[in-house]
This record gives C-alpha cells, structure tokens and sequence, in this order.
C-alpha cells in the first residue's frame, strides 16, 4: 500500500481492449509516462498466435468439449468460441454475474482484451445518430456531433486499416479506406439488380472492416484470406487490427508505458479535498496481493460493464454511491443491439462459378428507415442495417456410400445462397441497468455485477419489417426460396454492450462531458463503449470508441498542459 | 451368449439409470479392453469398418487410415452429452442386432459382402445410422488425410477471388 514513487505515473489506463490500447498509444506518444493494466495475462503479438497450426493437430479439431461447457457456459456459446479461441474467453466459474433478465456478456481477459476476438466491422456514425436522442426524445442529447468527431475518425482510421468503398452517403460517412475486399459474382450482381429498386434506396455495398488490404509495416500484413479471424484466432500475419497488432506495440516503442498484466483493477481512489482522483487499488490476479498506483489522469477503459462496477465500487463519503455518480446514472441506460433478423434464399445461375479464399467480411445494407421524411415509420423510431453476403459450398454427402458417394463430397452445392441479417438499434432505458450484489463476491474479492436488461417495444415493432425488408432485397435481386428467420438472439449476445456511464450536456443526468471527462472527477476520463449516449443503428461501434478516445486524450493533455487537472 | 448377458445386466439397469447406462453397454464391451471412457477398441474398429464401406480407398486413401473410430471416439467421449453418448452406443449396438440377425455374428466379423449388404439397409431406413454417417464424414474430411489427401489444402490462400471456374478444394 506504498504511495512510493515506483507507484507514481502521469497517467494509467486501466483495460488493454481496443479502446484502452488507444488510449495507451496516445498518451505515451504525447510524452506520458503512462501505467497500463490489464487484468488478465500477457498476449504478445504473434508470440503464441497458432492460427498457423493445421486443424487436425487440435484434439478435437475445433469442437467445443463437455468441459468448455462447464467451466464457460455463457461463453462457450458465443459465436466465435471454439477450440483455438477458447484461451481468449473467461472461465465463467471463475467470472460470475449475474443475469437478473438473460444477459450473454462476452468477455476476453487478457492483453488485447476482446480486440483479439471482435467482428472488425468498421462504421462510422452520423449525425443521423448524433441527433437522434434530441430528435426523438429518447435518451439524452450527445453532447457531440458528427463535426466534432470527423477530424478524429480521419485521425485514427489510416492507422486502425479499414477496406471499404466510397460512397459518399450523408448518413454512412466513408472512412480512410484501403482498398474493399471485392464481391463475389452474386453479390455484385444482386447489388446491380436492387439499384433503383426501392423507393427507400435501399442498396448493397461492399462490407468495411479492419481487415487491411495494404500491407501497414511492424509486423502488420495484408489479409491472406485463411478465415481464421473470424473464427476468433488471432492472426500471425498481423493482418486485422487488434491492440496486440497495433497500438500496444505503438505505446511500447515510445519507451513510456510500463504495462502490468495480472492486473485487476477494483477501486479508483478519491482526494475530496483536491476534488480529484489520485489513483487505483490493485489486485494482482496471480498473487492476491494488493498494490495502488498514483497518476495525475486515469482513463478507464476497462469495457462498459466493467468500467462502471470500477466506480461503483469506489465508494466515499462524497460519493456513497459510486465515483462520479452525483447523477445516479453510473451503471444505468445499459444497451446492447438486438440482431439477427433476415431472410436467405438461392440464387440460381453461376453455376459454373465458386469462390477462392476466406473473405473475413461480407456485403452491407445502409440504413434506409426513419432516415428523412419520406422514410419515416410509424410505429418505431431509429433503424437497421444489414450484414451478409453469398457463397457457395459443397453439396455434403447425399444417400449412398462407396466410391461414387466418396467422389460425390467434392461437389459444390447446386445453387449459390445468400443471406442478411440485421443489426439494429437498442433504445436507451434508464431501467436497463447493471449493478453490484451487496454481498456476494467473486474470488478476486470484486462485487459480482448484476446485469437488469431487456429488449422493449420499439425493438419489438423493428422486427418483423427486419425479416421481411430482408426477404424483399433479396426478392428484388433475384434469389429465389427466400425465407426470412430470427435467430432470437438475447441482449449482450451482439457483444455491443454500451451507455453505462454516458456522456452528455447536464450533469444531472449524465456521467461524462463533451471531452468524456467525468462531470464529478474532471481527472478521469472513460472512453470505452460506456460512454455512448445511443447505440447506433450500425455495427461497428469500436472505431467510435477510437475516435472519442483519441479525441478525448489530446484534450486532457491540453488541459494537463493549462495545469488545469 | 452375449444376448443373455445383454437382458440380465439390462433388467438389472432399470432400477437405476446411471448404472443401467453403464451396464448395458457393458454387454458388448465384455470381450474388448475401453479405448476410452465410453468406446471399446471393439467399437473403434466398427467404426473404422463402417467408414471403409462408406468412404472407401480409391485413388486417395479411405476414412480408415485417416483414423475416424479413433478421432469419433475422442468426440463421443470429450464433446457428447450423456443423452448423445447413449444414443451413438445404442446406434452401434443396433447394428451388430441387424448383423446378428442376418449374418449370425457382429458387424466387425462380417465379411465384406455382408457389410455392404447392410449398410445399404441401414443407409435407406435408419434414421439414427446418418449421424453416425455424417460423423464419419466429417471426420475423415477434417483428418489431415482429407484435407491434403482427398482435398487440396491451402493454408495460406493469400487471396479472395469471388468468381473463379476451378473448384478451390
């Protein structure tokens, strides 16, 4: 418990996913001597990495045993767990929460955090969601417009990698692109085929995601299309961003950051007298011993539930109720996105054609409901998008055995498919929340969160028009078949969890300011997805957090400057 | 013999389901030492015959080099439910019944007429003999011999063409 200099730093950050390796990049390369802690082990890039290992070796060549089953029954059933992926997700045994309404909550403990396991898909965000509290009444206003955060997307994207097209489409910016990854016959010609269709404008493009397609230097490569990313492997060719990949090896080069795995962070500390706060309590996760670390800035970037059980858990005789928590919305106006709403269908024709390589993204549908007057609904605000895309298989064994029925597996499937499901908007609720138990704990000694979340009415009233709009692009583009389906995914299970401490204008009903400065605690700032005021109609909600996180640390460092924190 | 042994260690399961689970396996175990904890080496080997019928040796090897009944046994052991694991036992053990009773013997000690006479009955009217079917599939196509032997294997494809002629497996 030395308050030693050894302990003393200008800045920490506490979480290493994406945007706590944002925030580490940035305050060393502006001269901070800058503390980085990170919860779970060390995972150093590419050290490790067995994307390269052929499936085969794995004893069970990817299958999820009775075992994972048992030791991470909520993670086990994330999309991307499987045998190789398994060492980048919690021990839910070791991890509890607990689901007050059913919360799939993904977690990643280790460097790099969920950075080494995301979706990659990159979008940015409008005014279209930038305006859509105030327009609507939902919410409260971000403090922030799509002006405010231009300049720091341009900043962040040539370095995050992101392929896609141009546009040009007012309520979808285009980003820094590297060149997109191309379409497939039946997409560009599905895409060809919709144009002019709708009304609404509904169209196709190309997916954008941090996959690059220009090789970007230290150690980071072009896509070689092997799928493994998508299966939740990290890449040896350093060809997606992570914080592994990018910005943690970018903060080290500086020589500033002193980065301390086994790190969990439980309690910020709070000096009432200088109205800020002075550090962090520690837990080492291997020793059980306790450490605290002084700074003059603290960026919690520890992932939105996380972040706000951190505060929550800091109690004082000027906070009782958590850091920062003068609002009471600290842990409150929890969002998710719901997904998976769409429809699929054959295509019939190229059928002399197939496809070579993994291609880690897919086709895009920009939103095209309640985006101007002649688009407005009536029985929901907000919207959707659609991710998907078409391939062609095997045929799979039919009936049959011997010689002939050996030969058979190498047929591709009769026809091409395509599929979209939908991404869509979660409603900010003040009722759903996280907090923490009042006594039960987990072995670490944390409160274990409770998460209190659902979907409501205006999800509900987006969902069949999601199936069918669906089902009408793919009609419209010549698939035949075409069947809609909801894969009833519950909240937590899009991994976009967001809003538990938000920024906005009033002290009163938000956390954070403009700057994602706590309104109570001007020296800690949170730049993670808790700090969204809405979920966004797209997804892809990382390369924001990036934004606000670069955006937020040029102004502390300003501010630091002023000797104003 | 074996079917008496079957009834008695059957009748004596019914009382409790745990045991009864375990003992009524057990009948067709008696004469073969486990392989692991669900499988005997006795049922490796029906496995591996079965995948010889369905996935033969032609110009690329078979599903019995590429070690399926070894690779199902792991999966059957390591990834099935005890519901799972029940019904992959009764599958097996249903087989050697069909066998028995048309050929007098199990399934391992048919000759190769037999096997094939049976399979293309199971393979038409036995629902629970596709997942074993599909398994074996499966497993010989994710086998290093199915995807370098029987597929082409490209680890690194260093591109997407999303419109080419040639088949890419």
């Amino acid at each position: 418990m030395g308050n030693n200099d050894k302990n003393r730093y200008d800045a920490i950050v506490v979480g290493t996913g994406i945007s706590g390796g944002w925030a580490a990049k940035e305050l060393c390369e502006k001269g901070l001597k800058t503390l980085v802690l990170e919860r779970g082990r060390n995972v150093e890039h590419i050290k490790g990495y067995d994307d390269m290992k052929p499936n085969w070796e794995l004893p069970h060549r990817g299958r999820i045993t009775n075992e994972d089953r048992k030791n991470s029954p909520i993670q086990s059933g994330v999309y991307n767990y499987n045998e190789r992926s398994k060492k980048y997700f919690v021990n839910d045994l070791d991890n509890p929460y607990i689901q007050v309404k059913p919360f799939e909550w993904a977690r990643g403990y280790q460097v790099g955090g969920r950075s080494l396991i995301w979706g990659r898909q990159s979008y940015r965000r409008s005014d279209l969601d930038f305006e859509a509290n105030a327009r609507d009444g939902f919410g409260v206003d971000w403090p922030i417009r799509y002006k405010d955060i231009a300049p720091w997307y341009d900043y962040i994207e040539p370095f995050v990698g992101i392929s896609g097209s141009y546009e040009g489409l007012p309520h979808l910016p285009d980003s820094k692109f590297q060149p997109p990854m191309e379409m497939n016959c039946v997409e560009r010609e599905v895409a060809q085929r919709i144009k002019g269709k709708f009304a609404d404008g509904r169209m196709i493009i190309n997916g954008r995601t941090a996959n690059h397609t220009l090789d970007m230097g230290e150690g980071r490569g072009r896509c070689q299309y092997k799928g493994s990313c998508g299966a939740g492997h990290a890449c040896s060719f350093g060809a997606y961003f992570s914080s592994n990949s990018a910005t943690l090896p970018a903060a080290a080069r500086t020589g500033n950051m002193t980065l301390r795995p086994f790190s969990m962070v439980q309690e910020v500390y709070y000096d009432k007298e200088k109205k800020r706060a002075t550090g962090v309590r520690v837990v080492d996760t291997e020793t059980m011993k306790q450490y605290d670390f002084f700074a003059k800035i603290i960026f919690l970037n520890a992932s939105t539930l996380n972040t706000a059980a951190i505060l929550l858990n800091s109690k004082s005789e000027v906070f009782p109720n958590g850091l920062g928590n003068s609002s009471g919305h600290l842990g409150h106006n929890l969002m998710d996105m719901p997904y998976g709403m769409g429809a699929q269908g054959t295509y019939e024709g190229f059928e002399d054609k197939l496809t070579f390589g993994s291609r880690p993204t897919g086709i895009f549908v920009p939103r095209f409901r309640n985006i101007n007057k002649s688009t407005q609904r009536k029985d929901y605000v907000r919207g959707f998008t659609y991710q998907g895309g078409a391939g062609r298989g095997r045929a799979g064994g039919g009936p049959g055995f011997g010689a002939e029925f050996k030969d058979s597996l190498k047929k591709p499937a009769d026809h091409w498919t395509m599929s979209i499901a939908a991404w869509a908007e979660h409603l900010p609720y003040y009722e759903n929340k996280m907090y923490l138990h009042e006594e039960k704990k987990d072995k670490y000694g944390m409160p274990v969160i409770c998460v209190d979340c659902e979907f409501k009415e205006n999800e509900a009233a987006m969902v069949d028009d999601m199936m069918n709009s669906a089902a009408e692009i793919l009609e419209a583009g010549g698939l035949k078949n075409v069947k809609t389906f909801n894969r009833n995914k519950i909240p937590g299970a899009c991994i976009h969890e967001t809003g538990t401490a938000r920024m906005g204008n009033d002290p009163k009903t938000s956390v954070l300011n403009r700057w994602n400065q706590m309104h109570d605690v001007p020296n800690i700032f949170i730049t993670d997805g808790s700090a969204m005021c809405s979920s966004g109609t797209t997804p892809g909600p990382s390369i924001t957090y990036m934004a606000l996180t670069a955006r937020s640390i040029d102004y502390a460092v300003k501010e630091l400057n002023k000797r104003n924190l | 013999m074996k079917r008496r042994t079957f009834i008695i260690k059957g009748g004596l399961g019914v009382g409790a389901i745990g045991l009864g689970l375990l003992t009524n396996y057990s009948c067709q175990d008696q004469d073969s030492p486990m392989f692991n904890e669900v499988l005997s080496k006795k049922d490796v080997k029906m496995i591996n015959e079965i995948g010889d019928i369905i996935i033969p040796v032609t110009d690329t090897p078979g599903a019995k080099e590429a070690g399926v009944g070894e690779f199902i046994a792991v999966v059957v052991q390591d990834c099935y439910t005890d519901e799972e694991k029940k019904r992959f036992k009764e599958t097996l053990a249903s087989i050697n019944k069909m066998s028995n009773q048309d050929f007098m013997h199990d399934f391992i000690d048919c000759k190769k007429e037999e096997r094939i006479d049976l399979i293309k009955k199971l393979d038409e009217e036995n629902k629970e003999f596709k997942s074993i079917k599909d398994l074996i599939v499966s497993s010989y196509l994710s086998s290093e011999i199915g995807m370098t032997g029987f597929f082409r294997y490209y680890p690194v494809p260093g591109k997407y063409d999303g419109c080419i002629s040639e088949r890419p497996w």
